[in-house]
């Protein structure tokens, strides 16, 4: 079995990642890979991210559990990929953290308490490069379903907009996981997640 | 944050200059679009910029395919993105049509030919700012839709066009997949 714990990562991979991310990312993974540490808060307080509701607390929290998972999957496969697959998922695996980050301090600033990641996430057990990107496209439908369906539910509308601009990178990340396992890239005009 | 680099953005001009120049005139005078008086509510006017985007969208993946300089893959490629803005129009007529409103444009959709399509690139380049122009309006409406059954619409189809800008990237530099999610957050 993958273990999808981020603090599992070699750490030869980890520093190469925390490379490519640049420094201001690096707190980011950290929260990323330690899944008892608390989150942190970003190192641009003057940003003027929307306020939610309680509810919207909620919402943004399962919304969190899923970029766990996706992180998780990152995580664990990105070390296994070769080549351009491997830069892929190196990228989204940067993305998917600034997502938990950024979705962390809209749950704290609608007075919410941001779920910590879990110590593992069961993975199943994928051998090949094509059974990786198929763990990989699983966990970004994953994502693209809960947030087309958040979306909807939020009614701040600049949060709306916010998790909807986080949707779209996750609609990106599917196609060109699509596409990179030699299926239809994007196959529907509208995307739900259930391609 | 930038998406594409220099050369999408002077694109990006010649299209906001030309392409799809007319879109802020159209979206700003809903009635050239045929909305009942009793249609017009905030989701109605949304709906209206929408579709206008659309169709320019659609009119902008028409004369590429028509100026004859994609090779026969990317062709097919485009082709199958167009058939998904076609959808997209459609689902947006339906809605326009449910709330009373009159969907068809009362003047034709302006020629878009402002940028020379000589090559596969310039053709790409093209399309590349249109969908960043499509993205824009769908995440700006996304803020003042009021209706859950049009947000979610309205998210559907804007993770299409993220994932078509993303594809088009992608036959513009495959070497550089990495750089067709270039990132985290699309933004306007």
């Amino acid at each position: 079995m993958v273990s999808g714990s981020a603090a599992d990562e070699p750490s030869a991979s980890r520093r190469s990642l925390l490379v490519s991310l640049g420094a201001g990312a690096a707190g980011v993974l950290r929260l990323a890979g330690c899944g008892s540490s608390a989150p942190r808060r970003s190192a641009s307080p003057q940003v003027n991210w929307p306020v939610g509701t309680a509810d919207e607390a909620d919402l943004l929290n399962a919304l969190l559990g899923n970029e766990y998972f996706a992180i998780a999957a990152y995580t664990a496969a990105t070390p296994l990929l070769t080549g351009a697959a491997s830069r892929v998922a190196r990228q989204f695996l940067g993305q998917e953290v600034l997502h938990a980050d950024r979705l962390i301090h809209l749950i704290q600033k609608a007075g919410g308490a941001p779920q910590r990641a879990q110590a593992s996430y069961d993975l199943g057990q994928p051998g090949s490069a094509g059974q990786l990107m198929t763990l990989l496209l699983a966990a970004e439908h994953r994502q693209i379903r809960a947030y087309v369906q958040a979306v909807p539910q939020l009614t701040s509308a600049q949060l709306r907009s916010t998790v909807a601009s986080i949707l779209a990178t996750q609609a990106r990340h599917a196609a060109l996981w699509r596409l990179q396992l030699g299926q239809r890239p994007a196959p529907t005009a509208l995307v739900t997640g259930d391609e | 944050m930038s998406e594409g680099g220099s050369a999408s953005l002077i694109n990006r001009r010649a299209v906001l200059g030309g392409a799809l120049g007319g879109l802020a005139a159209t979206a700003a005078a809903p009635g050239a679009w045929g909305l009942a008086a009793g249609a017009s509510g905030g989701d109605s006017k949304q709906l209206v910029v929408l579709l206008g985007a659309e169709r320019r969208l659609s009119a902008t993946y028409r004369r590429v395919l028509a100026a004859g300089v994609l090779n026969v893959v990317v062709a097919a490629e485009v082709s199958g993105f167009a058939a998904q803005e076609r959808e997209h129009i459609g689902a947006l007529e339906r809605e326009l049509l449910l709330r009373g409103a009159n969907p068809q444009p009362q003047a034709p959709i302006p020629p878009t030919t402002a940028v020379p399509l000589e090559t596969q690139a310039d053709a790409l380049g093209l399309l590349l700012a249109a969908e960043n122009m499509a993205e824009t309006a769908y995440l700006g409406a996304m803020a003042k839709l009021q209706n859950p059954g049009l947000v979610r619409l309205a998210a559907e189809i804007l993770a299409s066009e993220a994932q078509h800008w993303t594809l088009l990237r992608a036959l513009q530099t495959p070497q550089d997949l990495a750089g067709a999610s270039p990132v985290a957050f699309v933004t306007p």
